[in-house]
């Protein structure tokens, strides 16, 4: 398989001497969906500009679609749709107008511009508000908007930067099916989040970005399982009963109490040792009310890279059940 | 697929004039100001027009063509105003992201720039048309129309210019106040013969004065070749060397 996003140690040096990317090295390959998390400060947003010849590399070197971003840039721009995260959508023209400008700096025809046009606006639900102006979209709707204006002229890689950022749950799902829907259709998409479920959700592989560098880089789940085993929490019935259901589980040394009758613990192998765990709570005569079998997060990854939660990070994850065994 | 520089200029000057037309709180003010500056500038220095140096000349006739300059001076900053805006709220990576040519992100606002102009140009000989004083010739008006475009033009490049490289509307100050200056050190209220001293010196060095005196010849005894050429090679100067400086902003897109 071709890769369709290839950087070789590339470098961004800002004046001042600031490095804000100190050498990437990735690749993504045709028809992928490639995650790309960091913090804010990463080098996350800084490696896209580059990627998508918004600014020019200081060191290494990077293709997209095959063509260099330096010395093939203007063939980069005719491969890429690019929905950045902080390139505003003028709100005094209506969603039409826009996708009409947009097709004119594409060099589409003008006898296809209508017709693109009004299939963009149909296939992003925006149909019925495309001729009213963007200043009164919602923020969902301007996303929505967005993800059009950077497929009008049908691009083999899609870089979305943050795409879903300050979206309801509802508005990040209908994007979410979208994204699924083009790379479905063969489009390489190049997703940029600091929402860890949507990475998790979305992409065949993930690469994350801390301090300029990539620190870890591979699918979810090969990420996941390199950070350790999934973890059982028992709310016992009787809360004074926690010091006597640690001495029972003794097996599972990483048994820590973690709130008042409230146990937590890591399985090796995994949730094939929940009944052994309720037997022997059962053997020893303790009350079980409640059990949460939780696998390692994305953000467990990231903290186990990075040594730091993911900046922004939060809704819908939920804190590591387990202690570090001291 | 590749754009064409011609049509995405067109694009982008169609852009320009839209939202002139739906932010009339920006457009109106351009509008207002060169009226503003015939009307009172006429109406306050009136008198000097008794002077010989006048020939018997009406001041509103004399005062028309610093009016429309001043026209197409405020639609060229207000390109420069439009970029500025553009680049802090990111509507330029939008621009530079497609394979449009860079070229015709200068194309299309200085051709909404000579839009605008044009139409103040005709606003303001209107309104001297109004005040008594009769509307020039096809030729004599074309040329009015020419130097207030051109200045349109050259303003243009110097807004922009600014902006691409200060990436700030706190420039727009910046871009202003050396439009007024340019216009303001040339032969704005008198002819360069009754000026005296460091104010004749900057008014024959500046080429705002040919353009004003081009125009003010058209306006006031009509055209000839002797005063239409220093006013189109003042304007050729001015195109080219801030055009030349817009080009240079325009490069450091994507290198800082």
């Amino acid at each position: 398989m071709s890769a369709a996003v290839q950087a070789t140690r590339l470098e961004r040096r800002f004046k001042g001497g600031i490095l804000a990317v100190a050498g990437v090295d990735l690749e993504v390959a045709d028809g992928e969906v490639y995650g790309f998390l960091g913090p804010n400060g990463a080098g996350k947003s800084t490696t896209v500009r580059m990627l998508t010849t918004l600014l020019r590399p200081t060191g290494g070197s990077a293709a997209v679609a095959g063509h260099d971003v330096v010395s093939a840039a203007s063939a980069v721009r005719r491969s890429i749709g690019v929905a950045l995260q902080d390139a505003s959508i003028d709100p005094y023209m209506t969603g039409r107008e826009l996708l009409h400008l947009q097709a004119t700096l594409h060099g589409i025809s003008r006898r296809d511009v209508k017709p693109r046009a009004t299939a963009l606006l149909e296939q992003v639900g925006l149909s019925d508000a495309g001729d009213r102006r963007v200043g009164t979209y919602s923020g969902g709707m301007r996303r929505r908007l967005d993800l059009a204006l950077a497929l009008v002229h049908r691009p083999t890689v899609l870089f979305l930067d943050e795409p879903t950022t300050g979206l309801d749950p509802t508005s990040r799902l209908a994007l979410w099916d979208e994204v699924r829907r083009l790379n479905g259709e063969g489009t390489t998409v190049f997703l940029t989040t600091q929402y860890l479920e949507e990475a998790d959700q979305l992409a065949d592989r993930v690469g994350i970005i801390d301090d300029g560098r990539i620190v870890a880089e591979g699918t979810p789940g090969a990420l996941k399982a390199e950070v350790g085993d999934p973890t059982l929490s028992v709310t016992l019935t009787e809360p004074a009963d926690a010091d006597a259901a640690l001495v029972a589980l003794s097996a599972y040394e990483s048994s820590v109490p973690t709130k008042a009758g409230c146990i937590a613990l890591r399985l090796p192998r995994g949730s094939e040792e929940v009944a052994a765990v309720i037997r022997i709570l059962d053997g020893a005569d303790i009350g079980v009310s409640g059990l949460d079998l939780s696998m390692p997060s994305l953000d467990d990854v990231f903290v186990e890279k990075t040594g730091r939660r993911l900046e922004g990070e939060g809704e819908g994850e939920e804190a590591p059940l387990v202690a570090e065994p001291s | 697929m590749s754009a064409r520089p011609l049509s995405v200029s067109a694009g982008l000057a169609w852009r320009s004039l839209l939202l002139v037309r739906r932010m009339p709180s920006v457009f109106l003010p351009s509008l207002v100001m060169p009226l503003f500056i015939l009307v009172a500038t006429a109406g306050a220095f009136r008198g000097i027009a008794l002077l010989p140096i006048f020939d018997g000349a009406s001041y509103l006739a004399f005062t028309i063509p610093l009016a429309t300059v001043m026209g197409g001076g405020f639609a060229g900053i207000n390109a420069g105003m439009t970029l500025a805006r553009d680049i802090e709220g990111g509507f330029v990576d939008r621009l530079v992201a497609s394979p449009a040519p860079r070229i015709a992100l200068l194309g299309g606002p200085f051709l909404a720039a000579c839009a605008r102009s044009l139409f103040t140009t005709t606003v303001i000989l209107v309104a001297g048309l109004i005040g008594g004083v009769a509307l020039p010739g096809p030729v004599d008006a074309a040329v009015i129309y020419l130097m207030a475009a051109a200045f349109s033009v050259a303003t243009a490049a110097w807004a922009m210019g600014v902006a691409l490289q200060t990436r700030s509307v706190q420039s727009i100050p910046l871009m202003q106040v050396v439009v007024f200056l340019s216009v303001f050190l040339s032969v704005a209220y008198v002819p360069r013969e009754a000026q005296q001293g460091w104010l004749r010196a900057a008014a024959d060095i500046n080429p705002v004065t040919r353009l004003l005196e081009t125009s003010r010849t058209a306006e006031l005894t009509g055209t000839t070749w002797a005063s239409l050429w220093p006013g189109l090679a003042a304007a050729a100067i001015l195109v080219v060397v801030l055009g030349a400086f817009a080009l240079l902003g325009l490069r450091t897109l994507g290198r800082r």
